[in-house]
């Protein structure tokens, strides 16, 4: 069992260590502006200074993946998840508060044994013992280490903020962030994101809610931390809202064919924002996300075109 | 406080319409043919009802206090805790609720149901035909399969109404010091309920979810106007 598990961790830093290799492969300038990575054509964009680039679409797993024990919506997620990583995806983003998320990810990612491909994004949500959260959260998912963690919702963070430094300390997480949802608690992440180290901030950002733009993306660029972006579809909400009207003709311009593409590449084409992280449990919409991670991206004077578009709808 | 103003119920809702009704489905299917085997002792209890027997205040006590303890171990504690982080404390407010009135059937041998006609029998008789038959139809009111149907001891909701109807009658109840008292305290956990059940199936956008709500307000209401007129009948 020790040989196993000493293999396992063995073959897991290997991993970790390739990604880190093919992250520089596809990695980007300073300037956070994404390009087709060399082995393929999927956008991505780098985190901070670390040389490691991730593609600008990940996935989130926030009710979509929280199935219980139902096999027939586990076998779903799963093929939701080998059509994300068939299409280049890599991050993934759950959390202890998300249910059954965790074990429905961990075993998709067994099945389909991609744990040296997947970016392992998951969250630490507790005022009790971080250390055993994470540890449960670790053997969920199946991974050796995580490579982000992040305090959800700021809770706790006085406590379990120091706890994920150590461990990025020791070698035994890759980085270090902090959530927030729903334009909440936005002065206090900006004093965090100002006095500690973070490599990552994850915030609700989508083409109607940019509250972000004011202050916390420009820090975030500022101190090259990378900015992952939840809510890009309001749960929903936005593109149910939106697939009432047609798409623009213009929209062919930003190298948009359907309304996914649409929104989406309005959030990864601001600078400061290195991927976002839509959640869904149908294929065909996965396949749709991930297109976002192609083609163009608009400039800033299409940015506020494609903003008024949805504004005016 | 500011901070609380900005989340909304979407917010804590943590599963998919489609989630809540597969486990339902698969619920129904690991317990198949119990439903049918509760039914049966319920409808009987709704004809003692009916008859206005003396015994069948503690039979519905014992009855429903048997359903809430099943849905608190069978379905709260365990399928259910797999999509929602909140379903182990539902486990153990059921089983308390059940385990009290189980307890009052039992150690109140002198429990009766007053022999008198009177709205809250008649609101407690139809509420209870509610959970025991309405509501596993409603499945098919609402274009689901069968196998989705929610069923009396099984699914929280009927099994909750049963609840509700027969601490309803407590406050009609000869044996019991208080039985106002006793009937207010025991509604607390049936009447939350209704309410937290009707905005979840509101967030999840069921088309059912003013049941639950409406079968409390209604229960409220004729507990408040039958204490206001003990004479009516």
């Amino acid at each position: 069992m020790k040989d196993k598990l000493h293999r396992r961790e063995w073959m897991g830093r290997v991993g970790v260590s390739m990604l880190g290799a093919v992250g520089a492969v596809g990695a980007v300038g300073a300037t956070g502006v994404a390009q087709p990575a060399a082995a393929d054509d999927i956008l991505r964009k780098p985190v901070g200074s670390s040389g490691l680039s991730l593609p600008v679409i990940g996935l989130g797993s926030w009710i979509t993946f929280n199935v219980g024990d139902d096999l027939q919506a586990r076998k779903s997620s799963a093929e939701v998840m080998r059509h994300f990583f068939q299409a280049g995806g890599r991050l993934i983003d759950s959390s202890p508060m998300y249910g059954s998320s965790q074990p429905v990810i961990g075993e998709a990612l067994q099945a389909l044994d991609v744990r040296g491909t997947v970016f392992s994004a998951d969250k630490v949500w507790t005022s009790g013992d971080g250390r055993a959260q994470i540890d449960a959260s670790r053997q969920y998912w199946g991974v050796p280490r995580f490579d982000l963690l992040q305090v959800h919702n700021l809770l706790s963070w006085r406590t379990q903020l120091p706890l994920l430094f150590e461990l990025k300390r020791a070698g035994r997480l890759g980085y270090v962030g902090i959530t927030t949802s729903h334009g909440r608690r936005h002065a206090e992440l900006e004093e965090l994101m100002r006095e500690h180290p973070l490599d990552f901030v994850q915030v609700s950002y989508n083409i109607i809610d940019r509250a972000v733009e004011q202050r916390i993306l420009p820090l975030a660029r500022e101190r090259g931390i990378a900015v992952i972006a939840n809510r890009p579809f309001r749960e929903g909400a936005l593109m149910r809202a939106v697939q009432r009207e047609r798409l623009p003709a213009w929209a062919a311009e930003v190298g948009c064919t359907h309304w996914a593409e649409f929104l989406l590449k309005f959030i990864v084409s601001h600078p400061a924002v290195t991927c976002a992280i839509p959640a869904t449990s149908r294929v065909d919409h996965v396949r749709e996300n991930m297109g976002a991670a192609r083609g163009r991206l608009p400039d800033s004077a299409q940015r506020a075109r494609m903003a008024a578009a949805v504004a005016a709808l | 406080m500011g901070e609380w103003s900005t989340y909304s119920l979407d917010d804590f809702l943590m599963f998919s319409p489609r989630a809540w009704y597969r486990l339902l489905e698969m619920h129904n299917r690991a317990w198949w043919p119990l439903q049918i085997v509760a039914v049966a002792p319920g409808l009987c209890l709704a004809w003692a009802l009916h008859r206005r027997l003396g015994s069948a205040l503690r039979l519905g006590l014992v009855l429903a206090g048997a359903g809430l303890l099943f849905v608190a171990g069978s379905f709260h504690w365990g399928p259910h805790a797999g999509i929602n982080l909140a379903a182990p404390y539902f486990a153990l407010a059921f089983a308390a609720q059940g385990l009290w009135m189980i307890g009052l059937a039992l150690l109140r041998p002198g429990l009766a149901l007053a022999r008198r006609s009177n709205a809250t029998i008649r609101l407690a008789l139809a509420l209870l035909v509610g959970a025991l038959v309405v509501y596993p139809v409603l499945a098919l009111v609402w274009m689901r399969p069968m196998a989705q149907a929610e069923w009396f001891a099984l699914a929280p909701d009927p099994t909750m109404l049963a609840a509700l109807a027969v601490v309803l009658l407590l406050s009609h109840s000869q044996g019991l010091r208080r039985p106002a008292v006793i009937s207010a305290l025991l509604m607390m956990l049936p009447l939350s309920w209704s309410a937290a059940t009707g905005l979840t199936l509101w967030t999840l956008d069921a088309g059912d979810w003013w049941l639950m709500p409406a079968a409390g307000l209604l229960a409220c209401v004729t507990a408040a106007w039958q204490a206001a007129h003990p004479s009516a009948v």
